[in-house]
């Protein structure tokens, strides 16, 4: 695919900087967007579900 | 440091909270929002964090929308340590560690090919498509042994209220819980080597990921040492880095003293090495 090791290498730091940055994006819009017409964030989500008794371990989920 | 040392720590600081064992509780503060690199079930009486599987499954089922999230925040992870995190982070590879190695059965046993591509069904099936399609994380409901075991089972003990509705789901999951772990007397990590989502999330990245194992194909024998106490049961040193493997670096331990073809590399700091692994070169006289 690669046709010189340098290219491979710069392709591979390079694809490792996009995916963090990518990344970021991704963190940043579930931290300041909002999902619904309620102003409703991804995190917000998270953070209510992580805290709320997953019943789904327990075998009692619907 | 030793590696269990480490995991050690890292079981303790997602674990703080240790008193809610005994009340059947859970801490619900502002932490819960930080999805860790690890299974640590966001119902666990001691976590502080969520488990971004959970998390993906729930903003799939929930809000029928991309978990931006979680997949950012193990991207992150990923690029940085690619599966590093199951070999010294994950509280369930830990046990899987302590049973293998106090266990009278074990045996080096390498990876089954096939079954190695059960991961792909069970991220798909039960992490993306069932929640979407039944609104149900079928991931937490059906599988994981990790939230029956540190989630489950003590807060069906502890707490009197959740008691009253276990059924046959919770009787299945600590049947399969048992015979993981029974497994696990025998063969390594077998709930890392053949089902865990994470590790299959994380181990995309292991190719790209900062913290690699290098091997020095000038010195390298390729005699397979390196891969005789291999954990995850790889065939090495050919598949070093590997989507399978969990960089806990006990390959380069093996490796003999004398050769020590394999080290420890945070990219891109070091180039002179990358470059010798990408050509192939190997001088041996």
């Amino acid at each position: 695919m690669f046709k010189t090791p340098t290219a491979k290498r710069v392709a591979i730091v390079t694809g490792r900087y996009l995916i963090i940055i990518v990344a970021a994006l991704l963190i940043a819009k579930a931290l300041l967007l909002s999902i619904d017409q309620y102003g409703t964030r991804e995190i917000t989500l998270v953070r209510v579900n992580g805290s709320t008794f997953c019943q789904s371990c327990m075998g009692l989920y619907k | 440091m030793k590696r269990w040392i480490i995991q050690f720590i890292f079981l303790v600081i997602q674990n703080p909270f240790i008193q809610n064992f005994l009340t059947g509780t859970i801490y619900r503060g502002p932490a819960k929002a930080i999805c860790t690199g690890t299974l640590t079930c966001y119902s666990c009486p001691a976590a502080p964090f969520s488990c971004p599987i959970g998390t993906m499954q729930y903003i799939i089922e929930y809000a029928k929308m991309i978990p931006t999230y979680a997949i950012g925040s193990l991207a992150v992870f990923g690029t940085l340590f690619g599966r590093g995190p199951c070999a010294y982070a994950c509280p369930f590879g830990l046990l899987q560690d302590l049973l293998h190695k106090f266990s009278p059965f074990s045996a080096q046993v390498r990876m089954m090919p096939w079954v190695r591509q059960l991961k792909w069904v069970i991220f798909a099936a039960f992490v993306v498509i069932i929640p979407y399609w039944k609104e149900l994380p079928a991931f937490c409901a059906w599988i994981c042994p990790a939230g029956t075991l540190q989630a489950g089972i003590p807060i069906v003990i502890a707490n009197e209220s959740f008691r009253v509705g276990v059924g046959l789901t919770f009787a299945w999951k600590v049947i399969l819980l048992v015979i993981i772990l029974l497994y696990a007397m025998r063969e390594q990590r077998p709930f890392c080597r053949y089902l865990c989502p994470l590790g299959l999330f994380l181990g995309l990245f292991n190719r790209i990921a900062m913290l690699r194992i290098a091997r020095d194909r000038k010195v390298c024998l390729s005699c397979g040492m390196c891969g005789k106490q291999c954990p995850m049961g790889l065939e090495l040193p050919r598949e070093i880095n590997h989507l399978d493997c969990i960089k806990c670096g006990t390959c380069i331990k093996g490796c003999p003293p004398k050769i020590k073809a394999l080290s420890w590399k945070f990219m891109p700091l070091d180039a002179e090495i990358a470059s010798v692994e990408e050509k192939g070169v190997r001088t041996q006289n």
